[in-house]
């Protein structure tokens, strides 16, 4: 009985304190601002900034053939999508890099998961593994061109290199951070290393691949315009650099942002795949 | 009484390559019977983790023997950590046959069996639920499930309620040793909380400070089903146990 005597006032005293703390509380509102609101600010934002650029450029204050300007890159759109040689640009640079993605990307997180069953591969490979990471993936290219040519293998093969060891070595650090205690037991329940594998281990580093697969997005890109860049006929990473070299820099613009519309595209297809694959 | 498994002078020594080595255990010998839960408990650092694994099968001990049931098989023993390690990924009934799964068992087979224990030990609609919507102490009523389900000869369990808020802890105390007697199981529980020794073991051991070997045996020779953990509290004999205990760790502990 005298516990509970000790214990309640301070109980009672707790709450008109918080009641008080409510009263003098915070002054800013704890609101969530609604979709509708988020996204006429985000259109807001784009357009003001379009409109200040043209306006920066009709009163000269930045020259036109450095800068360009959005009533230019709008009418170059309109042009080179009627004519359809953005969409088909757009379209090679899309297939490399989604072709390069998928191949890099599966093999390298298989190679990485599978490395997980032989801890000797994987002390044996771990220093190659650690340089491979450090270094600029890019500077790869070169090498590619020269084995693949300078059509559409060479720019698969780059992007594929580079997914590949983004991939596995995402891969097998996500393998090698799943909680040892599971495999313990695992190990106490008499699983083969296999069994602990498949049932374990791979799904546990899944999170991790599937940021891997948000890295490699972008990674496939680089491979592919990049690729494009140093020896090409076409492509937007053909379309951009070639415009620059003519300082047409609407086309530069119009090619970075046909780019990004890409690039929003396969994160949207990765979103879907992963809420699929959470719902499971 | 036959004995389920027993521990014949065990002892386990660390080597390290140009360190020194570690003595862990030291000469421990028991006798685990059909239908009995013992209860090791001891300061921290004796080497109970070290004592788990052995019983467990992942570690063979430097000396003497550990045998269950007669054989010598590791994999006839079933575990249940603090951590209730049920795989996020799936259901409450396939982290249940997760043992069964790994022996071959098809899941026609292990179905039924996941399902009579998830309905008698108080998860019924639970069964398609993944293990993040459950609360802490569902989550370990899941993993003795998990843990009973593919028929051990004996359950270790190893500090497996430490994590959890006072009142679920005491009703899992009392719940568990319930679960393993309608079960007919055997059980040893790795612990430091007495109060939980006292409730759920027929007998105490309790263990030095590294390297770790027997100080006293204790049996405890209440009736299991008047050891409610809260009627408990009010028994003098637990009082006396518990201060026996107590002082049999503080002493070694400072020596």
């Amino acid at each position: 009985m005298s516990l509970t005597d000790t214990t309640s006032p301070p109980t009672q005293r707790e709450q008109t304190a918080s009641r008080g703390q409510n009263m003098t509380g915070p002054k800013w509102k704890d609101v969530t601002p609604s979709t509708l609101q988020i996204l006429t600010w985000q259109i807001g934002l784009l357009v003001g900034l379009l409109a200040l650029w043209e306006l920066a450029v009709s009163l000269g204050w930045i020259e036109v053939y450095i800068y360009g300007r959005p009533s230019g890159i709008f009418t170059k759109a309109v042009d080179l999508i009627g004519s359809g040689a953005l969409l088909r640009d757009s379209a090679l640079t899309a297939f490399e890099a989604v072709s390069g993605f998928i191949i890099g990307t599966v093999t390298g997180s298989v190679l990485g998961l599978a490395l997980w069953l032989s801890p000797m591969g994987a002390s044996v490979l771990r220093p190659y593994m650690i340089a491979l990471n450090g270094l600029p993936k890019i500077a790869l290219a070169p090498l590619v061109i020269i084995w693949f040519g300078i059509g559409l293998g060479s720019k698969i093969a780059l992007a594929t290199l580079i997914t590949f060891i983004v991939a596995m070595i995402a891969a097998q650090q996500g393998a090698r951070e799943v909680d040892s205690d599971l495999v313990k037991l695992m190990r106490s329940l008499g699983a083969t290393r296999f069994k602990t594998w498949r049932t374990v281990i791979v799904p546990g580093a899944m999170p991790w691949i599937v940021s891997a697969f948000r890295l490699n997005v972008g990674f496939a890109l680089i491979g592919a315009v990049v690729g494009e860049y140093i020896a090409s006929n076409k492509g937007l990473g053909y379309m951009i650099s070639y415009a620059g070299t003519l300082y047409d820099l609407n086309s530069v613009w119009l090619g970075i942002a046909a780019l990004m519309v890409v690039a929003l595209l396969m994160y949207a297809v990765i979103d879907w795949c992963e809420a699929r694959f959470k719902q499971r | 009484m036959t004995a389920i498994l027993t521990a014949d002078q065990v002892g386990m020594v660390f080597e390290t390559p140009g360190r020194n080595s570690v003595e862990a255990i030291r000469d421990i010998s028991f006798e685990l019977h059909a239908g009995e839960i013992i209860a090791l408990i001891g300061p921290s650092g004796c080497g109970k983790t070290t004592l788990f694994n052995i019983i467990s099968g992942l570690l063979e001990p430097s000396r003497g023997r550990f045998t269950v049931n007669g054989g010598k098989n590791g994999q006839s023993v079933g575990y249940m950590l603090q951590k209730d390690l049920l795989l996020p990924w799936r259901s409450v009934i396939d982290n249940v046959v997760l043992g069964l799964e790994v022996r071959g068992v098809d899941k026609s087979a292990s179905y039924p069996i996941a399902k009579r224990l998830i309905e008698a030990y108080g998860l019924a609609g639970f069964e398609n639920a993944k293990p993040e919507t459950l609360s802490g102490g569902m989550r370990q009523r899941v993993a003795i499930m998990r843990t009973l389900a593919f028929d051990p000869a004996v359950v270790l369990l190893d500090e497996p309620f430490s994590a959890l808020d006072f009142q679920t802890r005491t009703l899992l105390q009392t719940d568990v040793a319930r679960i393993i007697a309608e079960k007919q199981k055997s059980a040893i529980l790795i612990t430091h909380d007495i109060g939980e020794a006292l409730t759920m073991a027929d007998r105490v051991l309790v263990l030095s400070q590294r390297p770790s070997t027997v100080v006293r045996e204790l049996v405890i020779d209440i009736p299991r089903d008047a050891r409610d953990a809260v009627a408990l509290r009010s028994d003098p004999r637990f009082n006396d146990m518990f201060i026996t205990i107590w002082n049999d760790i503080q002493s070694k502990a400072a020596a």
